[in-house]
């Protein structure tokens, strides 16, 4: 009896380990022509981002597919890790056909990606094929916009009596720094706050400085006016409109601004929108970031070079990157996914959330900066971490004046190992 | 008498100091479970502006519906239990082979070849992670659920030393009997040595247990289809770049820590036992 139950239950285990895998090929299939002579066989999608952001992509695959049943998509939905999971496919000699990446990534894969020579004519703005372009060459297309903008709550404005900013142009710095300090009211754990600490990566901006020399060789961190956005954040902190590093530690500054602590939230991306649907307790409108600083983040489709199914993979790039239906989908998903590319399909977008000013991610979309990218993003991050950790930016107490010539000077010698 | 009395008093004041730490450690412990479980139950304006309140204000009981069908939880579970069920398996049978080889074949280099075994401990898993990809690959094993199963089938150092450490302890009388008896040390091995050693078998088992239900970076690297993948990544999914839908995450992240809470304390005994007789050499 008990022999008996040994070999039942190893046979139920021998079977179910069989059915631990597929004996389907896991690259790539060679494409070919079908009989009308367009491209057949599959191709492999590879994306990153949440469960909804993935639900959004999957709709406009799902799109593609209905309109060109001879290619097969396989989505290959990276959770997490997005980047290293990419690195190994590439090493292993199993990337995918098709890869979603920013234009940050870029210069990092560039390597890896075919080059492309998409037609800016087509897109919202010159600069979505400019973010995809590293060292005068295009790596991919752009597919979708996530730019920032400032979420504003509205029942502190009219507290104190504040004209309600404009939905189109964005304010000064001087205009943003009197209503920090018209708002910030109260002490301790019930303080309200003009605005959420503010974060150089957007302020360089707003101050008319950036990262790096226009034709991206050498960086400009130690310039004039990188100093004054620099001196400007540290002065909202001693001026305390922003909340101070003890009170931020292990905090999300979204939250505090959903509590109603926070009057100006200035880095305000498409994805905290689903977020704010849920918000009861107080009125709030979204407002060009203040001196149209900020950088959107460009997400583009790019080609494997090692892609066995090019012809395919090229079909379903354009198809998901300039077909009006393919873009008003993305663009109108109920996630707030992010802008689309195609002027035309800008509408969608702006319907998600009735009675919100949405125009004001639109209008960041075209006009403004594209994030800044290099290829030795690791190093460069670590040397721009002596900011925030030498200077009162962050933890430190030494002169912005001589750390911010310094990080310049070490990124340069970076760059210049290139 | 009054000097009993002192000690006695003494006695009892240590024991009221001991249970205020103990009970301030369990409570410290204890609190980011009960947060979890209360944020599951909250609203995402809830969870930003109650801080330490535990309390819902309002009941959330569909975030637990919402977070269990926002994914296929069924294939995940399914998945996940293939892949730590099969693991255990591989792991205890083989690492208790070699562990029981180590313990008892007193052969010229079993030493040196223990160390070598040992020291593949040292390797972080970054070194190895692209080599076992190309090998998977050209197995042909990517994209499915063996890359997580099959390595367990091959020993483990750690585990291989747990076993041999508890197996060193047992008598030699044991297996000398049995030899007497005619046993092979096949036999040797699977008749007595494996039986006695429950409590090793329970910690082991227990421990890749959670390693493989927790498991979160080998489904991430070879599981591309949605057909494969666990339940760890669909936890993922709830965490944007920027946003994070924190109320759904907790609610499938308490259904997804129960299986190993119940485990933990129902093998509490023999796990610790499995821990304490492995450590330390006596005959």
């Amino acid at each position: 009896m008990k022999k008996w139950l040994f070999i039942v239950v190893s046979l139920l285990l021998v079977i179910s380990l069989a059915a631990c895998g597929n004996s389907k090929d896991t690259g790539s299939n060679t494409g070919s022509s079908s009989a009308e002579g367009g491209p057949k066989g599959k191709i492999t999608f590879a994306f990153w981002g949440a469960q909804t952001e993935a639900d959004a992509i999957k709709n406009v695959v799902a799109d593609f597919q209905k309109q060109y049943p001879d290619v097969q998509v396989e989505n290959q939905w990276i959770q997490s890790d997005y980047l290293t999971k990419l690195q190994m496919m590439i090493a292993g000699g199993t990337a995918p056909d098709v890869i979603l990446v920013s234009g940050g990534d870029l210069p990092g894969f560039a390597n890896a990606f075919q080059e492309v020579n998409p037609d800016s004519s087509k897109f919202s703005s010159p600069s979505l094929v400019e973010s995809m372009t590293y060292q005068g060459k295009t790596y991919a297309v752009p597919f979708i916009i996530k730019p920032k903008v400032m979420a504003i709550n509205i029942d502190l404005f009219e507290k104190h009596n504040i004209a309600l900013p404009s939905k189109t142009e964005p304010m000064t710095m001087e205009q943003f720094d009197e209503i920090a300090k018209k708002i910030t009211e109260g002490e301790g754990k019930t303080k309200i706050y003009g605005s959420e600490p503010l974060w150089i990566g957007n302020m360089l901006y707003s101050f008319g400085a950036s990262h790096y020399s226009p034709d991206n060789t050498r960086s400009t961190i130690d310039s004039p006016e990188a100093i004054q956005a620099a001196e400007y954040i540290i002065s909202t902190k001693q001026a305390g409109i922003v909340p101070n590093d003890t009170e931020k530690q292990g905090q999300s500054m979204m939250d505090w601004y959903l509590a109603g602590r926070i009057g100006m939230f200035t880095d305000f991306g498409p994805w905290y929108i689903p977020q704010m649907a849920e918000v009861k307790n107080f009125k709030w409108d979204l407002v060009p970031f203040p001196g149209n600083g900020g950088t959107k983040e460009v997400d583009g489709l790019a080609i494997s070079k090692t892609s066995k199914n090019a012809e395919a993979a090229k079909l379903f790039v354009d198809h998901l990157t300039q077909n009006q239906q393919a873009q008003d989908i993305i663009g109108g998903n109920k996630t707030a996914y992010g802008v689309p590319v195609l002027p035309t399909a800008t509408q969608a977008f702006e319907d998600i959330f009735e009675g919100k000013n949405l125009k004001a991610f639109v209008l960041a979309s075209e006009n403004q900066h594209n994030q800044e990218a290099q290829k030795r993003t690791n190093e460069i991050s670590k040397e721009m971490k002596m900011i925030t950790d030498l200077t009162p930016i962050g933890i430190g107490n030494q002169d912005v004046k001589v750390i911010f010539p310094k990080v310049a000077e070490n990124i340069n010698k970076i760059l210049q190992q290139d | 008498m009054s000097a009993k009395k002192e000690r006695k008093n003494s006695k009892t004041a240590i024991n009221i100091l001991a249970y205020l730490v103990l009970i301030a450690g369990g409570v410290a412990f204890l609190y980011p479970f009960v947060w979890m479980i209360s944020a599951s139950l909250k609203s995402l304006e809830e969870i930003a502006v109650s801080g330490m309140n535990l309390w819902p204000g309002e009941w959330r009981w569909d975030n637990y519906v919402k977070a269990l069908t926002s994914f296929p939880f069924g294939r995940y579970l399914i998945n996940t239990l293939l892949t730590t069920i099969f693991p255990i398996i591989g792991t205890v049978l083989s690492c208790s082979l070699v562990g029981y080889a180590f313990a008892r074949f007193k052969v010229k280099g079993s030493g040196i070849l223990f160390l070598l075994v040992l020291s593949t401990m040292l390797l972080p898993g970054e070194v190895t992670m692209i080599p076992q990809f190309i090998l998977f690959k050209n197995l042909g094993m990517l994209d499915s659920l063996y890359p997580l199963i099959v390595p367990a089938f091959f020993g483990s150092p750690f585990y291989i030393f747990l076993f041999r450490q508890f197996y060193s302890r047992l008598p030699v009388g044991l297996e000398e009997a049995a030899i007497i008896d005619g046993c092979g040390y096949f036999k040797i091995w699977r008749v007595i040595f494996l039986p006695l050693s429950k409590p090793a078998l329970i910690g082991v088992g227990v421990m890749v247990f959670m390693g493989s239900w927790n498991n979160f970076m080998g489904p991430l690297i070879y599981i591309n289809s949605d057909k494969w993948k666990t339940l760890t990544l669909g936890l993922a999914g709830f965490q944007g770049t920027f946003a994070t839908s924190t109320n759904l995450l907790m609610a499938a992240a308490v259904v997804i820590t129960l299986p190993c809470i119940i485990l933990f304390f129902a093998a509490q005994k023999a796990f610790m036992e499995g821990l304490t007789f492995s450590g330390s050499k006596e005959n």
